[in-house]
């Protein structure tokens, strides 16, 4: 074995017994021999060192790559985030630009209280419940004077009113259907059957009856009914 | 690369075996699964900015990876998140304390008293110039080295390493290798003392 192979090995622990006692001897007397150990171990702490600062180094690549990683992963999840936006942002814009059939909701005053019978009171709280937009407690209370009078137009006008506005509209489409010529709510109410069969999404319907409504002569649902068949259209 | 819990699944022998063996990128996933949990340690509790704490969080897997390669850390009894811990808590003590001292040290320096520091700035003089003059190498020469002393493979895994026919040929390579870097530590030396 050579001289540097003996060092190597003496060196990582490799030498037999024998081979380790010849070698510790020599090296007691011999100068040279020490010298060369001392050269092999500077040789390998150099490396040594070399290799732990480069590992040191390759830490600092690698933590960066990381960071970019997350900044990366960051603006993903940001793109994400204004796609959502946007996405979300058209929708709002779109619900808010297309025609809402609740706008063309008309004004109903309601009518003046009156003194008289059981019915008539009756028929007054329902109509004051009315006035006070509480239309699910109306429509509640028009209900149980409908039942005592189905056919009386103005119980379903309003009955079917309060309906509407508390969101039943196909209950609504019921009581209105009801309502024939020449009941003084005939006009309103075909305009607000037009009204309600947009809401639940039969347009076809709804156009046919704003065309009648807007053909009738005098009456102030003309225009309303010209501005609703517009955007229909 | 392997994720976090697939990291805490191996055995602390087994993540040891792996660093023995030499391999590069079990450090980098011990890295990757520690690192944020120490950056917020070390910022909480030893108030180190996220940028000196990332430098110990290096150090500390430097650290490791040499305990390691030393028999220092054959058997760990804790885990390998509680030594890094460790390790990475001594270094910033280490370095508050070396702080303290490099500061009083300034304050009583004495040109006249040497305590050994020539022989000190010798060795350290003398480990930069083998790491100079084997950086300079170039392959295969760095890489036969590196394999044989840092990784502590065998001729045979060098030489499959490297693609050579057998060990013996790569016993030969790193002979010459070796010769010539400390043929070049010799003449370096020489030349400084004759400077």
């Amino acid at each position: 074995m050579e001289e540097s192979e003996i060092i190597d090995k003496y060196l990582r622990g490799e030498l037999d017994a024998e081979q380790m006692e010849s070698f510790s001897k020599s090296l007691e007397s011999d100068i040279t021999l020490q010298k060369k150990v001392s050269l092999r171990k500077l040789v390998i702490a150099g490396i040594n060192q070399s290799y732990a600062e480069e590992l040191k180094s390759k830490l600092v690549d690698f933590d960066h790559s990381l960071e970019n990683k997350k900044t990366f992963k960051w603006s993903w999840r940001m793109a994400a985030v204004f796609a959502v936006l946007i996405v979300a942002g058209a929708a709002f814009y779109f619900t808010v630009q297309s025609p809402n059939p609740l706008d063309f909701d008309i004004d109903e005053p309601g009518l003046p209280n009156s003194m008289g019978t059981d019915t008539e009171v009756a028929l007054n709280n329902a109509m004051s419940v009315f006035k006070a937009s509480d239309y699910e407690s109306s429509s509640k209370a028009f209900g149980k004077l409908l039942t005592e009078n189905p056919k009386n137009d103005t119980l379903l006008y309003f009955s079917g009113l309060c309906d509407f506005r508390s969101g039943n509209p196909k209950l609504a489409i019921q009581k209105w259907n009801q309502v024939k010529e020449p009941s003084i709510y005939f006009i309103k109410t075909e305009y607000r059957l037009a009204i309600a069969y947009w809401s639940i999404g039969d347009e076809t319907t709804a156009v046919e009856l704003l065309r009648k409504v807007e053909k009738v002569e005098n009456s102030a649902l003309r225009e309303k009914s010209a501005e609703a068949l517009k955007v229909l259209d | 690369m392997k994720k976090r819990s697939e990291i805490l699944n191996l055995e602390t022998s087994a993540i040891i075996e792996a660093i023995r063996a030499g391999s590069e990128k079990i450090l980098f996933q011990i890295y990757e699964s520690y690192r944020d949990e120490f950056l917020s340690w070390a910022t909480r509790y030893h108030q180190v900015t996220t940028e000196e704490a990332k430098d110990v969080f290096q150090e500390a897997i430097v650290a490791l990876y040499k305990n390691v390669k030393t028999g220092k850390a054959n058997t760990l009894e804790s885990t390998i998140k509680t030594y890094l811990f460790g390790i990475g808590k001594n270094i910033i003590l280490n370095a508050i304390k070396r702080k303290g001292i490099e500061e009083k040290a300034y304050e009583s320096f004495n040109p006249l008293h040497d305590n050994g520091i020539n022989e000190h700035y010798d060795h350290e003089h003398l480990i930069n110039l083998v790491k100079r003059l084997y950086r300079a190498m170039g392959s295969p020469c760095k890489d036969i080295l590196q394999m044989y002393y840092e990784k502590g493979y065998d001729l045979e895994s060098v030489a499959s390493h490297v693609g050579y026919k057998n060990a013996n040929v790569a016993k030969k390579k790193k002979y010459e290798c070796l010769k010539s870097l400390e043929d070049r530590i010799n003449i370096s030396k020489l030349k400084n003392i004759l400077n």
